[in-house]
């Protein structure tokens, strides 16, 4: 079948127009850039470390509880196994505050990645900042830890400006967190647009994990709201030391196994 | 022939450029520099993980209201002291994963480094006394973010504000 010249520039026109549209699609996403946690399946549940004071504890469970929201994830307040400089742990993420210092950041998350997979992420809230007003409200600390939580999932903020209206979600910057200020939209919390793109980040599967599937038997800080996980006694440990399989003894007989699949 | 096979060349190119654009969100390699306008709260901002002993300092972010440099002090009494190194002059605005700044010596485990942002004076050459510090809107001090090197440290493939 012969086309004719100018019938193929008509369809090269159409063909790129369609890639265009794609293209225009996925700038209006807020992923940030290809990473996300890499799962056999859906829903998956990823841990997340509270090495927060106790001023944070409850920002923390709320934030958690919104993003476990999505039809995707669900997350789980445990307690932190990071250190005094916040360090990373595999599969998981852990959560720290501190007074980092005039920098002029409130919030940063950090992810470490294989490819395009997390493998584990940071999230630091500066409380140099948050001892300080405007920012030592119970609002600003809600709209700052669920946006920090929110990018080590793999998303990235909905608009920049900070004078634009409040779009009703955390990944949304503004000066007035909860809306109060300027009678509009809250922003302590994610929206709907936040779900439907971590739906498209999460669609497919991968054929491996970067996510630990169990808690951890560490305490975090001390603090009375951090979970005191029981997975009970270590069985057997990896080839690098690293507790590979527990047993609890739930009583009447009957004794919980918990496997580990540490992230290289 | 040649033509129908240059048809279904350009469709497959076109829909898989396409594709890739979609389901990535772009066209951004893992880990690569990327822009963010940051949840920052002044015009000068910046961002360093803990590093590891190395005669190189790698900084994650830095936004800057005009044109300056990053400098690396090591510590004096609890303060920053003397300059380990700087960058080259960067420009406003946000950059992430900054090339590395060269060091003098290596940085020991454990000792504590002041990485600090000089505002240029215009003249596009640093200089210790006219290129003075970002000062923070809230606390009035100059923009800087102490760290510890630590054996230990890793760096993480992306940081967003």
């Amino acid at each position: 079948m012969i086309i004719p010249l100018r019938r193929l520039g008509k369809f090269v026109a159409v063909a790129f127009l369609v890639a265009s549209a794609f293209a225009t699609i996925a700038y209006a996403s807020h992923s940030w850039g290809p990473y996300h946690w890499a799962r056999a399946l859906n829903p998956f549940t990823l841990k997340i470390g509270d090495n927060v004071s106790t001023v944070w504890d409850s920002h923390l469970v709320v934030a958690s509880t919104d993003w476990s929201v999505s039809s995707e994830l669900d997350t789980t307040v445990v307690a932190g196994q990071a250190k005094a400089n916040c360090r990373p742990t595999g599969g998981r993420v852990e959560v720290c505050n501190k007074t980092y210092g005039f920098n002029g950041w409130l919030g940063i998350a950090s992810i470490w990645v294989s490819g395009s997979h997390i493998t584990q992420g940071t999230v630091k809230v500066n409380d140099t900042y948050f001892n300080n007003a405007p920012y030592n409200t119970s609002a600003w600390r809600q709209f700052v830890m669920c946006q920090e939580i929110g990018h080590t999932f793999g998303l990235d903020h909905q608009d920049v400006n900070f004078s634009n209206a409040n779009l009703g979600t955390c990944m949304d910057y503004t000066s007035d967190p909860d809306g109060t200020i300027n009678s509009q939209l809250d922003n302590q919390h994610p929206n709907q647009h936040d779900y439907d793109q971590l739906a498209t980040i999460y669609t497919h599967l991968d054929s491996i994990t970067t996510i630990v599937q169990t808690v951890s038997n560490l305490r975090g800080n001390d603090n009375a709201a951090d979970a005191d996980d029981d997975t009970g006694k270590v069985l057997r440990k990896d080839n690098k030391g690293r507790p590979a399989l527990y047993e609890r003894d739930l009583g009447k007989g009957e004794k919980l196994f918990t496997f580990i699949y540490w992230v290289e | 022939m040649n033509r129908k096979i240059l048809v279904i060349f350009v469709i497959i190119t076109a829909v898989v450029v396409g594709a890739v654009i979609f389901f990535r969100g772009g066209l951004e390699e893992p880990g690569s520099p990327r822009d963010s306008a940051g949840l920052v709260i002044g015009a000068n901002a910046i961002y360093v993980e803990e590093q590891a002993p190395s005669r190189t300092l790698a900084v994650a972010v830095v936004r800057l209201e005009k044109p300056g440099f990053v400098l690396v002090h090591e510590d004096t009494s609890g303060a920053p002291g003397g300059i380990l190194g700087r960058s080259a002059l960067l420009p406003a605005g946000e950059t992430n994963n900054l090339a590395t700044i060269s060091l003098s010596r290596l940085t020991r485990d454990g000792e504590t480094l002041y990485v600090m942002i000089h505002l240029d004076d215009g003249d596009g050459v640093f200089d210790a006394v006219k290129d003075k510090p970002a000062l923070d809107s809230v606390g009035a001090l100059p923009v800087m973010m102490s760290i510890t090197v630590s054996a230990e440290a890793t760096e993480p493939g992306a940081v967003s504000l």
